[in-house]
């Protein structure tokens, strides 16, 4: 799967936001019509049929509706990660275009703050959008300290027909960079918080689905075990490129990698070529560092592939301040 | 195989700034006894050498200025005198193709011509007519009987000779020629003139090497597209494949293989020693066939490729597709056959100046690789 | 049957004199596509319907009885995304070739779109300066992408009907070129081109002077018309790419940056896919 951002405009300030610096330093780039065909044929290529378009708030880009139609046409199965939060008239142009595509075609995941961060106007936009589109919406949440609340989630997955799967995300610090994110030594902290809500997610049938760089051991065994069935069976704690692709067709690892060897698109033949690029480079930081804790070096879930040792950001995080006499691709 | 470059006219309706047929002024054409003559000889030569051929190529001057009777009678005396031995007898023509004509093709098919071979020049006033060389009317002229080729579906080549006044747009020569003709592409040679050059027509082995090294890196890239250009089709297959096919005066196997017929019956060892006049073998009235293909002053000319690998030619790499070139160019230069000739310069300078270093191959032909 | 096919305006008496040959109607109303279709194939066979609209392409109402019936649609722009889809899987349905005018930047893109959706689609070019480098892009989209698409003329005609020793004419694709389409006009005024009957060029009057058009003179002329052109010497007659362009652009300025670049390139294109049709495919590596 690759990520399309089609622009870098935003309309929210999220303290956690991965794609801070991105936005911070770009001229609001939007993507072109060309090179939006230029990627769907790049991953047509690829035998790739699913895209996801990010931002910024990808809605925010003029040609929204035409190039998420456009990929349909294309038979591309369309994700969208949105805020929710759009004009009226955005929303009637979407709900006229979009609303009648069936889930395996089309799908939103829509971040959500807590009601505490939006204000009112945010919160009654994303409940219009929800109102339209629940039925195709996994909601999603990233969690950005150790103490958080995500009832407010279970209320509105039923209120408005959600998805029954929540997207977990874990903020993640972005090299070189001063961002909001779970420091290491929270992270046994916050997983225990997690882990009280599984409950809930027991009761609604909701499965909670952990994006990558979750260190395995951060649960215990018994808490393994009720996440296996929460996922029934699907448990992965991976942390591999996802590849993203901007709106001026520079690609790069994933979101907190967005500074680390950042190449054109054109400088590649496929998709696979990308992921391998990415992958040696990211062997080879592992070679330095096994994982974010000093036991991940011995790990055996980390031998035996079950555990990759939690986001490799935080790994890159630890040369920040030494001598550059390491492996050479680790520096970015 | 015996080619027989036959001039029974050497007049030409063109002035052709660089031909030197012309220069001879020579009115005479061949009556029809002699004509008569030509084929019986060639016909007691076919059959007292029964693995023989002939190529007999119709040349000139203009060979259409004889006119569509002319060719009748050839057949005729053809038919007549050559019945058991004409189908070894393989007729082509070279023509500036401005008079030829529908009545014409129509005998030259009758004789088995399906290709002409002509010359044709973008540059004014350097083939054409009269005094001026008026070239626009001779390009007309040219156009239209290209089109009566066409119509008849007769193939035809040109042979563009370079000078002084190529030298400036290499290019735009090869891409006009093959514009002109998309299916046989031109044959570049160079300019030979001997003697007083009034024009400043006359370019060195190097400036001819230095116009083909323009084309040729266009010519490799697309060569698909100009299969047959030469001299570049055919160095390529001779170094690349070490398919050794080379023209007369590559080969060094000329010796005992070309006969010039001028419109008098006098005979040459080709037919540029006609138009030069040199090396006389004697009259076909007076003497067979077999004995002008055995004149004895050939033997000089094939012990040429002995005397060249013992002198001038002893470590040359490009001995094997070159062989010191034509004789003519040697005896024309400086007044010994046994000379290697200054073409040499021109093939050296393209293959190390152009042909290695564009293709990546190392040309090794040199004596010691070519002995059999 | 003859040979050559008939470019006319939809005129009833002139069709009616007509029998068994092949009809290309030239229209600009909507209105009548389906009429015209039953009215020509009466007595003549349909080759195709060429509809030339002022409208954009997004405001042309297609219609599900177009079905079957083979349409070139021209029209000067793509118009607006939104209103085109509405009728994109109507259109996926018809036997249509759209073809967008080279005088709007965004028919460039258009274009990309139309053929990636599986619609067969071309360029044509209108009088003017042309933007070389938005239709050489195109053109190198069309030949070399390796992604399935729909054709995009007249570039896929140029590359698959190309052979190195041959001149080739994309004229085609637009229904002109006198050895197959001749055009006449409701008067049976007969011209060679387009362009010739629009400025009264004709070369003969009446049907029935059709039937020994192949030995009309101007006829002859014309199809030997590139050697006039060599004759002329102009820069054309010098131009590498003279056997696929024959001098499309003669009136142009400045052809070394502009039509010769593209055609050039185009030439490449064209024997790159000569190539790969030749050697299944496969791309011998050249020395």
């Amino acid at each position: 799967m690759a990520n399309v951002l089609l622009t870098e405009k935003c309309v929210r300030a999220c303290p956690y936001c991965f794609a801070k610096k991105q936005m911070d330093t770009s001229a609001f780039a939007e993507l072109s019509w060309d090179n939006l065909i230029y990627i769907a044929d790049f991953l047509e290529i690829s035998h790739e049929q699913k895209i996801s378009l990010l931002g910024g708030e990808p809605t925010l880009h003029p040609h929204f509706v035409d190039f998420t139609t456009y990929l349909l046409e294309r038979n591309f199965h369309v994700n969208v990660f949105t805020s929710g939060i759009m004009s009226d008239q955005k929303l009637m142009e979407c709900q006229q275009f979009l609303s009648g595509f069936p889930p395996e075609k089309l799908s939103f995941t829509c971040n959500m703050n807590h009601p505490d961060i939006s204000s009112p106007n945010e919160t009654e936009r994303i409940n219009k959008f929800l109102s339209v589109f629940g039925h195709l919406t996994t909601p999603g949440y990233n969690i950005y300290q150790a103490d958080f609340d995500i009832e407010f989630i279970f209320q509105t997955i039923n209120n408005y027909n959600l998805r029954r799967h929540l997207r977990v995300g874990l903020a993640q610090p972005i090299p070189g960079e001063i961002n909001r994110y779970v420091q290491i030594d929270d992270l046994k902290k916050m997983a225990k918080k997690f882990a009280g809500y599984f409950d809930l997610f027991e009761r609604f049938n909701i499965i909670p689905g952990f994006d990558c760089g979750v260190p395995m051991c951060l649960f215990t065994d018994e808490e393994l075990g009720k996440l296996f069935k929460l996922n029934k069976g699907r448990l992965s704690f991976g942390c591999g490129p996802a590849i993203d692709i901007g709106p001026d067709m520079m690609v790069w690892s994933c979101f907190p990698l967005s500074n680390f060897h950042k190449r054109s698109l054109f400088e590649f033949n496929s998709l696979q070529e990308i992921g391998n690029f990415y992958n040696n480079l990211h062997a080879k930081i592992r070679t330095e560092i096994g994982g974010i804790f000093e036991e991940c070096d011995n790990c055996p879930q980390r031998y035996n592939e079950l555990c990759m040792g939690g986001c490799i950001a935080h790994s890159l995080n630890h040369f920040k301040n030494e001598a550059t006499v390491r492996f050479k691709e680790i520096y970015s | 195989m015996a080619v027989v470059i036959f001039k029974a006219i050497e007049k030409c309706n063109s002035n052709c700034i660089y031909c030197d047929v012309i220069k001879k002024h020579q009115d005479e054409i061949m009556n029809y006894d002699l004509l008569k003559l030509i084929f019986i000889r060639m016909n007691d030569y076919l059959t007292d050498n029964p693995d023989e051929n002939i190529t007999f190529t119709w040349h000139g001057g203009e060979v259409c200025l004889l006119g569509p009777d002319y060719f009748k009678v050839a057949l005729k005396f053809q038919d007549e005198y050559c019945s058991g031995t004409k189908t070894r007898i393989e007729h082509q023509v070279q023509s500036n193709l401005t008079l030829i004509s529908q009545e014409i093709i129509d005998l030259f098919k009758k004789l088995g011509i399906k290709q002409i071979g002509s010359s044709f020049e973008p540059i004014h006033n350097i083939r054409g007519f009269g005094k001026k060389r008026d070239s626009h009317i001779y390009n007309r002229k040219f156009i239209e009987g290209i089109k009566l080729l066409n119509k008849n579906h007769f193939t035809w080549g040109v042979i563009y000779v370079v000078h002084r006044l190529s030298l400036k747009m290499p290019l735009e020569i090869f891409y006009y020629l093959t514009n002109l003709n998309t299916r046989s592409h031109p044959n570049f040679n160079q300019i030979k003139l001997f003697g007083e050059d009034k024009n400043n027509l006359a370019i060195t082995g190097e400036e001819f090497a230095d116009f083909l090294g323009a084309i040729f890196p266009v010519w490799l890239k697309n060569k698909d597209r100009y299969p047959n250009v030469q001299p570049f089709s055919r160095l390529l297959k001779n170094i690349k494949d070490r398919d050794l096919s080379m023209v007369c005066e590559s080969a060094g196997i000329c010796s005992h293989n070309w006969i010039y017929v001028g419109p008098d019956g006098e005979t040459s060892q080709c037919g540029r020693a006609g138009d030069y006049s040199v090396l006389s073998y004697g009259n076909l009235i007076n003497n067979t066939f077999e004995e002008i293909m055995n004149h004895s002053q050939r033997n000089q000319l094939a012990e040429r490729q002995t005397v060249l690998l013992q002198k001038e030619c002893a470590d040359c790499r490009l001995w094997g597709i070159c062989h010191g070139g034509c004789p003519l160019d040697a005896f024309m230069t400086y007044n010994d056959f046994m000379k290697k000739s200054p073409s040499c310069d021109a093939t050296k300078i393209f293959i190390e100046k152009y042909f290695e270093p564009v293709t990546g191959l190392h040309v090794d032909f040199s004596p010691k690789y070519t002995e059999t | 049957m003859m040979d050559h096919f008939l470019v006319c305006p939809f005129n009833e008496k002139l069709l009616a004199k007509l029998r068994q040959k092949a009809i290309v109607i030239h229209t600009n109303d909507l209105n009548i596509i389906r009429y015209i279709d039953k009215e020509v194939n009466k007595s003549n066979k349909l080759h195709a319907i060429k509809i030339q609209t002022e409208k954009p392409l997004s405001a042309v109402a297609f219609s599900e009885d177009w079905k079957n019936i083979p349409l070139a649609i021209y029209s000067p722009e793509f118009g607006i995304y939104k209103d085109f889809l509405h009728q994109l899987h109507l259109i996926r349905k018809l036997n249509v070739r759209i073809f967008l005018s080279s005088h709007h930047d965004f028919n460039f893109i258009a274009l990309r779109i139309l053929s990636s959706l599986n619609i067969s689609c071309g360029l044509y070019f209108d009088e003017g300066p042309q933007n070389w480098d938005a239709i050489n892009d195109l053109m190198h989209y069309a030949i070399y992408s390796t992604t399935k698409h729909a054709p995009i003329e007249p570039f896929d005609y140029l590359a698959f009907h190309y052979e190195p020793s041959e001149y080739t004419d994309y004229s085609f694709v637009y229904f002109d070129n006198p050895t197959k389409y001749l055009h006449i006009n409701d008067k049976e005024q007969i011209a060679l081109t387009e362009k010739d009957l629009l400025s009264n060029n004709f070369i003969d009057e009446g049907i029935c002077s059709l039937d020994n058009i192949s030995e009309n003179k101007k006829y002859l002329d014309f199809t030997n018309i590139r050697y006039d052109i060599m004759l002329r010497m102009n820069e054309c007659a010098f131009c590498p790419a003279f056997r696929i362009c024959l001098a499309k652009f003669a009136d142009l300025d400045n052809k070394n940056e502009t039509c010769k670049i593209f055609f050039s390139d185009f030439m490449d294109a064209a024997d790159y896919s000569f190539s790969r049709k030749n050697n299944n495919g496969n791309q011998l590596w050249q020395l």
